[in-house]
């Protein structure tokens, strides 16, 4: 019985101990398996034995493994490599086997390996990454990016090693960078073939600009070489031609002893041509002015009526010789105008001159003044004779410098053709018109145009400006005072013309306006309607005090004068009204203010 | 009693032109070439009035009205210019320097004749100018 139960306890032993080593067979096969030693199990069952292979299961992970580009390894907790992929053992160039067991930091050049091991640890805590440079089995260096991260798989503690060259990430910069080096290079012989083009035409322009300016200097030089010609030429033909003037009108005043009717007649024919020559020098000084901008033009409010009557009344005195009747028609209501007396009356001059050559004797020129019917700011003056007239296809160039009419053969003198272009040039400064009547039959008109004269048209502009916008508006006024009587009239008009001249220094064109005056009557004053405001006002009537006060000229003549300024008051003025209604606003303002009627 | 007027005048066909008007109307003449006889000659013979030509050989005639008008017994004299310059240069230049008047040449002779009596009347009016 006993040896039975010993047979007994030695076979539950015996199954003990076989199931012990089988347990223990079973846990080294899980660590193995776990450890990455076992590629496979052979488990052997009813239906007989079967080969687990593990690798089935990592299979796939395996080749994406292979197929990364990066290099790629597990590590265990020390970080020794427990796999790797082929690409991380051809980064380093050493075969995948032996680098499995080996420690990772291994893979670092020495300086190197404490920072990555620094990496290791830190990726415990879960993940790390940092820039390392590997050494190849040649000696070579690689650059990398290491990312380590944990697999947290239990019991075993594991790391996971992803390795990313940058060597060829920066190759691909580096292609990135060559390319873009290309194109910037590219962009850069353009910029710099358009530099040069630009340049070049920079250098073009200049060029361009310098032959200008020379050419504009030798221009003006020109100009005053042969202003400075006609000047000299018009002076020396002048003293002879004055003393021929004089002994001819001695002899005709009877003061070489008594002369016939005869010697009368010739001796009146040779002064007649010695005062067209005398209006031909002064012609030449003229058109050589014209071309130059230099006419002067100052326009003052004028009754044209009274202009052309005095104008005719002078004609008649010294063209007596032929028997020619000047007949006038002028308007009785005709408004006044902005012209300056002594240019219109050269203009008129010039006109029955014209008018007088081309008329046969007997004939009857008329002088006609009206407002012009197309457009009332105009008054219209015309002359009209009963000669040969101009044709129909001379009419544009009749006021040409230097144009000879073809007919003008047939008037006994030619003249230098000069008149008619004085004239339109002289119209134009007065912003009026001169044309020839191409319709009329049986001989010629000519008519000019001078603007009406009102405040508003002389205002207008500068409210069209739209400066008018803070409503700032100043009106001035000079008065011109003198110490003595004026010995002369013409002194008196001198020193007037000098006081206008400083005023229009001190004055901006665009923005202030001269307001024209008769100066006949006392107190002489002068008014400007300045577009300023108080401040502005001061700083104009401190620098017109300054400047007449600078003016020599003035004090000797005695004279002085005082400036003062006001404000227009044009607070109830709208922007939004029409135009018309506001330069009216200013008009009424600037009437009540001068109180004294402007003309 | 006769008036006498110093004729400051380079040409002397001028000078004889206006010599044959001005003896004409009574007046007594005296006459200057130059610039610097203009200024001896009018010191020397006291004219009532001066007839100055601008274009003159030693000067001209805005000199010889500047040294006039400093000289106290002559300052007074007036003077009337006669020349062939431009007015618009010359008159304001010439009525600036102290001249009654400019006439443009060639001018008519009762502008001359005209211009001169103005200026003898209005000169003896003033009593001073007669010392």
């Amino acid at each position: 019985m006993r040896s039975v139960r010993h047979q007994a306890e030695r076979d539950l032993h015996a199954k003990l101990d076989s199931a012990q080593a089988r347990l223990l067979d079973l846990e080294a096969a899980m660590k193995a398996i776990r450890g990455g030693a076992v590629d496979s199990i052979l488990v052997e069952g009813p239906q007989g034995s079967k080969i687990f292979t593990l690798q089935s299961t990592e299979e796939p992970y395996r080749i994406l493994l292979e197929r990364m580009n990066e290099g790629a390894a597990s590590l265990n907790a020390d970080g020794t490599i427990l796999f790797c992929n082929t690409r991380l053992a051809s980064l380093v160039g050493r075969p995948p086997e032996k680098l499995v067991g080996s420690p990772v930091t291994e893979l670092a050049i020495p300086a190197a390996r404490e920072r990555f091991q620094h990496l290791l640890l830190k990726s415990l805590e879960g993940e790390a990454r940092g820039e390392l440079q590997f050494e190849r089995n040649d000696g070579s260096l690689v650059l990398v990016l290491a990312s380590l991260s944990v697999v947290a798989a239990e019991p075993v503690r594991g790391l996971c090693l992803v390795a990313t060259e940058l060597s060829q990430r920066d190759n691909e910069v580096e292609q990135l960078e060559s390319l873009n080096a290309h194109l910037e290079k590219q962009v850069r012989n353009r910029t710099q073939g358009l530099q040069n083009a630009n340049e070049q035409l920079q250098q073009q322009f200049e060029k361009g600009e310098r032959t200008n300016r020379e050419l504009e200097q030798s221009r003006g030089e020109q100009i005053r070489l042969r202003d400075e010609f006609l000047s000299h030429v018009s002076h020396e033909l002048r003293s002879p031609l004055s003393v021929v003037h004089q002994f001819v009108s001695i002899l005709l005043d009877g003061l070489g002893g008594a002369i016939n009717a005869d010697q009368k007649e010739y001796l009146e024919i040779a002064i007649r041509n010695v005062n067209q020559l005398k209006d031909m020098i002064d012609d030449l000084l003229e058109a050589s002015r014209a071309d130059t901008c230099k006419l002067q033009v100052r326009p003052s409010v004028i009754r044209i009526g009274e202009v052309i009557q005095q104008t005719m009344g002078s004609f008649r005195a010294t063209s007596a010789t032929k028997v020619i009747s000047l007949e006038a028609d002028i308007a009785d209501d005709l408004p006044l105008v902005h012209a300056d007396p002594a240019r219109i009356c050269q203009v008129l001059t010039n006109l029955l001159d014209n008018a007088a050559k081309f008329s046969p004797p007997q004939s009857c020129i008329k002088v006609r003044a009206h407002v012009l019917e197309e457009d009332p700011a105009f008054v219209c003056v015309s002359v009209a004779d009963c000669g040969c007239g101009v044709a129909p296809e001379e009419s544009d160039h009749i006021f040409e410098r230097l144009y000879q009419a073809k007919n003008s053969l047939q008037a006994s003198r030619r003249g230098l053709g000069l008149g008619l272009y004085i004239c339109k040039e002289l119209i134009n400064r007065h912003g009026g018109r001169i044309w020839n009547d191409d319709k009329r039959k049986g001989g010629s008109t000519l008519s000019f145009t001078v603007p009406v004269f009102s405040i508003g048209r002389m205002i207008a502009p500068i409210i069209k400006r739209g400066t008018l916008i803070d409503n700032s508006f100043t009106l001035l006024t000079i008065e011109v005072l003198h110490s003595k009587a004026w010995p002369s009239d013409r002194l008196r008009e001198r020193a007037l013309s000098r006081v206008h001249d400083v005023l229009d220094r001190c004055i901006l064109p665009d923005l202030d306006v001269l307001l024209p005056c008769q100066h006949q009557s006392e107190p002489i004053l002068f008014w400007i309607v300045a577009c300023t405001d108080p401040k502005g006002a001061e700083v104009i009537v401190k620098r017109m005090r300054m400047q007449l006060s600078l003016c020599e000229d003035l004090q000797l003549a005695g004279i002085s004068c005082s400036v003062s300024s006001e404000a227009l008051h044009l607070d109830a003025i709208e922007n939004d009204w029409p135009f018309e209604r506001r330069v009216q606003a200013v008009v009424t303002c600037l009437e009540k203010l001068l109180k004294v009627e402007v003309v | 009693m006769q008036n006498r007027i110093l004729i400051v005048e380079d040409d002397p066909d001028m000078v004889r032109a206006m010599a044959v008007r001005l003896k004409g109307q009574g007046y007594g003449l005296v006459v200057a070439r130059d610039a610097i006889s203009a200024i001896s000659v009018a010191r020397k013979e006291k004219p009532d009035l001066i007839v100055l030509d601008l274009g003159l050989p030693a000067g001209d005639g805005f000199m010889v009205m500047k040294r006039l008008k400093a000289l106290p017994d002559l300052m007074l004299v007036p003077i009337i210019v006669v020349s062939a310059r431009d007015p618009k240069f010359s008159e304001p230049l010439a009525l600036q320097a102290g001249a009654e008047l400019f006439l443009q040449k060639p001018f008519e002779a009762a502008e001359l004749l005209g211009a001169i009596q103005n200026a003898l009347a209005s000169s003896a009016a003033r009593p001073q100018a007669r010392k």
